[in-house]
């Protein structure tokens, strides 16, 4: 069976009232939409948040499914736009510095790098860019995920993430070359 | 920069060319194309140094565990107050007497007084009928969100395979689900360049004044953010609406830029098209 295939059949055990299925479900893709929200929120406390919220809404939600796409794709888009929603309800406030200083005797500082597990000029650029760039790069570029399938995920054409992915890089490359000023 | 030189420099960057020699040649010929690719280097390369990342252990189960814990507590039951049922038809109420007041004032002719008593049947009807509708409402199923705030209703759209989470509304003509995909995505676009101080200054306007022609199409309150030439065809065979003209980007005056409405009005006719919220 493949995993498009398997994957659905977890769903529809899902829908059918099978925790185990939505276990499995988890445990196979938790680990990427943490990623992927981590990015997005630059906070992993929010990205904790949001990555748990994403899995509510895919529980609640499955009886939805309706199979167009596949189930990662679906649950991706749900993750994204989890963050979104997050992101409005803070009303567009940052996430917390990482320290500036980072001391490789200095646990503390170096554990706040690895929290985000991203160099913080990295992260600080990617929180400076629109939204919808920031979300094009991160699963384009960070994530190495196709096009046509990070258009699905944000429901806009093929040409729009291109035009995003080539802009949000552009506007990235900006804010890190002001970084080093 | 044109739609194709922009994708050869993205696939040079990308390592996506088996000859790369057209590449290297358009970043050679003019210092813009030059400066473009070591941007997009720069970024290219910083985020590819970015790793993965996983839940710890700890992190993952004390998920699991409240996710288990949120999704078998009981729903919280909705109560909604009495007050908001009837307070349409307490509002009809008073429009009906205001109307009375209003015709023993004037004194009233049998044509005025005719009008009134149709006003005040339509007016009770409709309060009538939202009393009913909020009764309905409130016997349905609980929002998923718990706090009741907007992001309740931003959150169960959030697993909408249909589309993303803007909602398109105050749609002047017939527009195919296409055209409306794609005034959503632009606004969307036009919202994010908006706040990050892109300028929106895309092409000429076959009209000297674009405000005039927003003016004309009767949106107050709201002043131009740009005017767009007529999409045209993606290469890769993008759907494009079906609508050609060119058209302006208009959002009301002093508005949060990132939630602002987004008017979309033909810069030929001065027709609204479409407003995305």
């Amino acid at each position: 069976m493949t995993t498009a295939a398997q994957d659905s059949e977890l769903l529809r055990r899902v829908v059918d009232g099978d925790h185990d299925a939505f276990n499995e479900i988890m445990r196979r893709h938790e680990d990427r939409v943490f990623s992927v929200c981590l990015r997005i929120m630059g906070d992993r406390d929010q990205a904790l948040d949001a990555t748990q919220e994403t899995f509510l809404t895919t529980f609640r939600k499955a009886g939805q499914f309706k199979g167009d796409s596949a189930l990662g794709t679906w649950i991706y888009r749900i993750a994204v736009n989890t963050c979104y929603d997050q992101l409005r309800k803070q009303k567009r406030r940052r996430a917390d510095p990482i320290p500036d200083h980072v001391d490789p005797a200095d646990f503390s500082a170096q554990d706040a790098v690895d929290a985000a597990g991203i160099r913080p000029e990295i992260q600080e650029a990617l929180a400076a860019i629109p939204r919808d760039f920031r979300s094009a790069v991160v699963l384009a570029d960070i994530e190495g995920m196709a096009l046509p399938d990070v258009a699905e995920i944000l429901g806009v054409p093929v040409g729009t993430i291109k035009s995003r992915v080539f802009r949000g890089r552009r506007l990235l490359a900006k804010e890190l070359g002001n970084q080093t000023v | 920069m044109r739609d194709y030189e922009l994708e050869l420099i993205a696939a040079l960057v990308e390592g996506r060319l088996d000859d790369e020699t057209e590449a290297r040649a358009l970043i050679d010929s003019a210092p813009g194309f030059r400066a473009e690719y070591e941007a997009q280097m720069i970024a290219y390369s910083a985020l590819s140094t970015v790793g993965t990342t996983s839940l710890t252990d700890s992190e993952r189960s004390t998920m699991r565990r409240d996710l288990w814990t949120e999704l078998r507590a009981p729903a919280p039951a909705v109560s909604t107050p009495w007050y908001y049922l009837w307070a349409p038809v307490a509002a009809g109420l008073l429009v009906v007497v205001g109307v009375v007041a209003v015709i023993n004032q004037s004194g009233s002719s049998d044509d005025s007084a005719t009008e009134a008593a149709e006003f005040i049947s339509t007016s009770t009807t409709a309060a009538a009928t939202d009393a009913t509708e909020g009764g309905a409402l409130a016997g349905a199923d609980t929002p998923d969100t718990a706090d009741g705030d907007d992001g309740a209703s931003v959150t169960t759209e959030a697993a909408d395979e249909g589309g993303g989470d803007s909602v398109t509304e105050d749609t002047a003509a017939e527009l195919s689900s296409s055209d409306e995909a794609y005034y959503a995505a632009e606004a969307d676009r036009i919202r994010e360049e908006v706040a990050a101080d892109v300028d929106q200054s895309d092409g000429e306007a076959p009209r000297s004044d674009p405000q005039a022609c927003l003016d004309e199409s009767g949106l107050d309150g709201y002043s131009v953010v740009g005017t767009y030439p007529a999409p045209l065809p993606d290469v890769e065979g993008e759907e494009i609406p079906e609508v050609a003209s060119p058209y302006i980007a208009a959002m009301p005056e002093g508005a949060d830029v990132e939630e602002a409405p987004i008017a979309f009005v033909d810069l030929l006719t001065c027709a609204l098209i479409l407003i995305d919220r």
